[in-house]
């Protein structure tokens, strides 16, 4: 729910507050004071203090004037456990003689003290008239003939209700973007207690406008004094057809009046500001509005559905520039109507310039109940040949709705000198917009598309398609070729620590060598040699696989050592008789027998083999 | 035996050379036939050099490009993602693909700025490219191991090359691995027909849930014998489609 302004509340609430010992101040303020025989002035008197202030000012003898009640309004408030409070009091006064007249001292009796506001002078003219202060109807006294106002918008109905609401629009039946004054209004003769909570009436398919001021005035309705508020707004129809305007509510506390005295001003209803009253519920009646379409018939290509009346006004920021330059086109359309609903300029051609693009401003403007508005356009041009270059002429089409007429305004065609000049020079006039853009030329989009071909076209076989293979062989062949390092590595460690290892390693590959010598002795017919390299091949043989000292081994040590690991005792035997013929032939060299050694060399051949095998066995066990 | 090599190679360098050349022939006659205009005969030289073996970036984008110029979005779309997939700092490729886009009015990353950064820094580089980098670095690691392991105990520096080595190789392994597996997680696809029926089931007497316009890039879930499971992660639609009205990332 809505709150209605506290200038209702204001217009409406008399409040009573309870004295105390503190000091008040009283002040009277009187406008104008310079009025015609039968012109309007308002006395406003305000009271304040940090105190609860009771009761009203007392007002000077006034025999010069008619003096009208026009309200009160009291403003309360507790901080912090203190008090303070604000009455203020109208009055309309309304000169019966010319000349110049003193308005009393306005006073006010607190504590034992009075309180008196300063006289004020007024000077009343020969002539007639009835002015009344800006948002104010001339309001009338309790017993004196009250305006005529009131009674329109169903008023009648509600005659004798001590509150009540009423909605009304100046007419039912209108084209779309023409506006349709709504008017709503309260209508009381009692005092309200609390802030009235308003809901605005539904304007579904309106564009609105709040038309202030408020304004606050007494009407009778069928005899009764109303104290009335009234709100204007301005609805303007967005879409054509059968428009409804919804029902307004407003829901207030008012005093119950069958027990309390009907004064406002009477001290009673100062004593009773505190008493809980009771709620109302006002509602309003809907309004039916016909919003007719714009005429198909005769309307011009270039409308673009902007109602009401407009004028239209161009000017350049300047009359000489340089080329290169930037010029600001300023184009406004303004009248009554709408201005939302005037839209985008468009312009004519233009020769000799380049156009940058067009911005917006719009302002609302209202004034005597009236909605009014300005459109304005700005638009940079920057010269770009020298001589005498036209802007030509800019129209702008609307439709009026009183004429029932599309309507054509036009302004006409404006000269701008262009001189020579560096276009890297050129300078933005203040208070354009898009002066970034206009430094500096930007690029301009003719076409978008995708971007070209690949001329360089690579053919080769992406890595992807290598397949896992390669990539099993990329990650798996490093590690074994690191275990082979390692393998090799720990073994030439090995070797080079362990010096029987190392014999047993090589002891077969010494052997061969031994018995290729051996061979090569027995090609060369050299005996001693041949059985020398014989009997080497086999004990080094032996001495390194038994982890022996080849010098210091005996044939007897051999014998036992092979005989344990298992060796047949032939082959021990046969080993034996060998080691002795190479002894004896080594030592005591005969005649050659070359079939024996061949044979020699044949059954070390064999043993070597054989004690190879047995001695593997042994270490494999 | 080098010899053999020798003369194997000296066999087979002509018929290497003329496969070359027949190859940049025909990309040659793709280019011209996309220049004036027959781009049926540009998709399909393109396609043919695809056939052949060739993969590249640039095959994938041109194929892109003479699809989109046929009218063929979807195609077009597919032709740019592979090409991105290959090389992913690709600008030409990029903007296409976004051009594309635009047009088949894919719907907006919904994505934030810190997790857009971090998606186009994960997929920066191609994962064969991570891979094969990963690799190379991985021989370079193994060689410097290889020599620590030779000269016993090395030098110094070697050791704290090899251990940065090992560092870089660890985030470039995890980082390709996690490629591979989002790759495999995450598989897309692009509708290459005008309209594909959406249906509740991998099969014709499934209602249709939804219609997938051309060009529409879509989450593949999984496969049925002729059907495939999309997914529409914005809208969070799921549904079967029939498998030739996709084109699917490799």
């Amino acid at each position: 729910m809505k709150k209605i302004t506290p200038f209702l509340l204001v217009l409406l609430g008399f409040l009573a507050v309870s004295a105390s010992a503190q000091e008040i101040s009283i002040q009277a303020q009187a406008e104008p004071r310079q009025v015609n025989v039968g012109e309007n002035i308002r006395l406003q008197v305000v009271i304040e203090g940090q105190v609860n202030i009771n009761g009203e000012p007392k007002m000077p003898d006034l025999p010069d004037f008619q003096v009208y009640k026009a309200g009160s309004a009291t403003n309360f408030n507790i901080i912090n456990g203190r008090v303070s409070s604000s009455l203020q009091f109208t009055f309309i006064l309304v000169p019966k003689h010319t000349g110049t007249f003193t308005i009393g001292a306005v006073s006010i009796g607190y504590n034992n003290k009075i309180y008196s506001t300063a006289p004020i002078q007024i000077t009343v003219g020969g002539g007639t008239g009835s002015r009344a202060a800006p948002g104010t109807a001339p309001v009338s006294p309790g017993n004196a003939p009250p305006v005529a106002v009131g009674n329109a918008g169903g008023a009648s109905k509600h005659a004798n209700e001590p509150v009540f609401i009423t909605t009304q629009v100046d007419r039912h039946e209108v084209y779309m973007n023409e506006p349709v004054t709504m008017t709503f209004r309260f209508y009381s003769r009692i005092p309200i207690l609390s802030q009235p909570q308003f809901q605005p009436p539904s304007t579904s398919g309106f564009w609105s406008e709040d038309l202030p001021p408020q304004k606050e005035y007494i009407a009778t309705v069928q005899g009764v004094e109303y104290r009335v508020i009234e709100i204007k707004t301005a609805l303007f129809p967005t879409t054509a057809g059968k428009l409804t305007i919804g029902p307004a509510t407003l829901v207030v506390q008012i005093e119950d009046f069958n027990r309390r005295s009907m004064d406002p001003f009477a001290d009673e209803f100062f004593r009773n500001f505190f008493s809980s009253g009771r709620q109302v519920a006002l509602k309003s009646d809907p309004i039916q509005v016909l919003a007719k379409p714009i005429p198909e018939k005769n309307r011009p290509s270039a409308f673009s559905g902007t109602v009401g009346k407009w004028a239209l006004s161009a000017k350049l920021d300047r009359q000489i520039a340089k080329v290169g330059e930037a010029v600001t086109l300023e184009i406004r359309i303004f009248g009554e109507g709408n201005v939302k609903s005037v839209g985008k300029m468009d312009l004519p051609p233009f020769t000799g310039f380049k156009v940058y693009d067009t911005i917006s401003s719009s302002e609302v403007q209202k004034q005597e109940g009236r909605v009014r508005g300005v459109k304005t356009y700005r638009t940079l041009l920057r010269p770009e040949v020298t001589g005498n270059l036209l802007v030509p002429a800019i129209g702008y089409v609307y439709f009026d709705p009183r004429s029932e007429k599309f309507e054509r305004v036009q302004v006409p065609e404006l000269n701008l000198k262009v001189l020579p000049g560096d276009a890297r020079e050129a300078t933005v006039s203040a208070g354009t917009v898009g002066a970034a853009e206009a430094s500096a030329p930007s690029v301009k989009v003719m076409a978008k598309d995708i971007r070209y071909l690949k001329t360089q076209v690579s053919l080769d076989k992406a890595a992807k398609s290598w397949g896992p293979e390669f990539w099993l062989a990329g990650f798996g062949l490093p590690p074994v070729l690191l275990a082979v390092i390692w393998f090799w590595r720990r073994q030439q460690d090995r070797l080079a620590a362990d010096p029987v290892y190392a014999r047993k390693l090589t002891a077969e590959k010494s052997s061969r060598a031994a018995l290729r010598q051996a061979h090569t002795a027995r090609m060369h017919k050299d005996s001693p040699r041949f059985y020398s390299s014989l009997s080497q091949a086999l004990m080094g043989y032996l001495a390194d696989q038994m982890g022996l000292s080849r010098s210091g081994v005996t044939q007897r040590e051999i014998t036992q050592r092979l005989a344990k690991a298992g060796a047949e005792e032939s082959k021990i035997n046969q080993l034996a008789e060998l080691l002795d013929e190479c002894d004896f032939a080594r030592f005591a060299p005969g005649e050659l027998n070359e079939t024996e050694m061949e044979s020699h060399e044949q059954l070390a051949e064999g043993l070597l083999t054989e004690f190879s095998r047995v001695l593997g066995k042994e270490k494999k066990a | 035996m080098r010899k053999l090599i020798i003369v194997l190679f000296l066999l087979a360098f002509p018929s290497m050379v003329c496969g070359a050349q027949e190859a940049k022939f025909e990309v040659q006659q793709a280019r011209e036939a996309y220049d004036r205009g027959d781009y049926p005969a540009a998709i399909t030289q393109y396609e043919a050099l695809l056939k052949s073996g060739a993969d590249s970036a640039a095959l994938y984008y041109n194929l892109g490009n003479a699809e989109f110029k046929a009218g063929h979005y979807g195609r077009a779309i597919a032709g740019f993602r592979r090409a991105l997939k290959r090389a992913p700092q690709d600008e030409d490729a990029r903007y296409n693909l976004e051009y594309v886009r635009t047009l088949t009015r894919q719907p907006a990353d919904k994505k934030g700025p810190l997790a857009q950064w971090l998606e186009s820094a994960f997929g920066y580089f191609s994962t064969a490219t991570l891979t094969l980098v990963a690799l190379i670095l991985f021989w370079m690691l193994m060689g410097m191991i290889g020599v620590i392991i030779i000269t016993r105990n090395g030098v110094m520096s070697l050791r704290w090359v090899a251990a940065c080595a090992s560092l870089v190789f660890m985030i470039l392994a995890g980082w390709a691995s996690a490629r591979i597996v989002f790759d495999r997680t995450h598989q897309w696809g692009v509708i290459v027909v005008e309209r594909s029926e959406a249906r509740n089931g991998p099969n014709p007497e499934f209602q249709v849930g939804f219609i997938i316009p051309e060009g529409r890039e879509v989450r593949v879930l999984g496969h049925e014998s002729n059907w495939v499971a999309v997914g529409l992660p914005s809208e969070g639609y799921k549904g079967w489609i029939k498998r030739e009205d996709l084109l699917e990332d490799e």
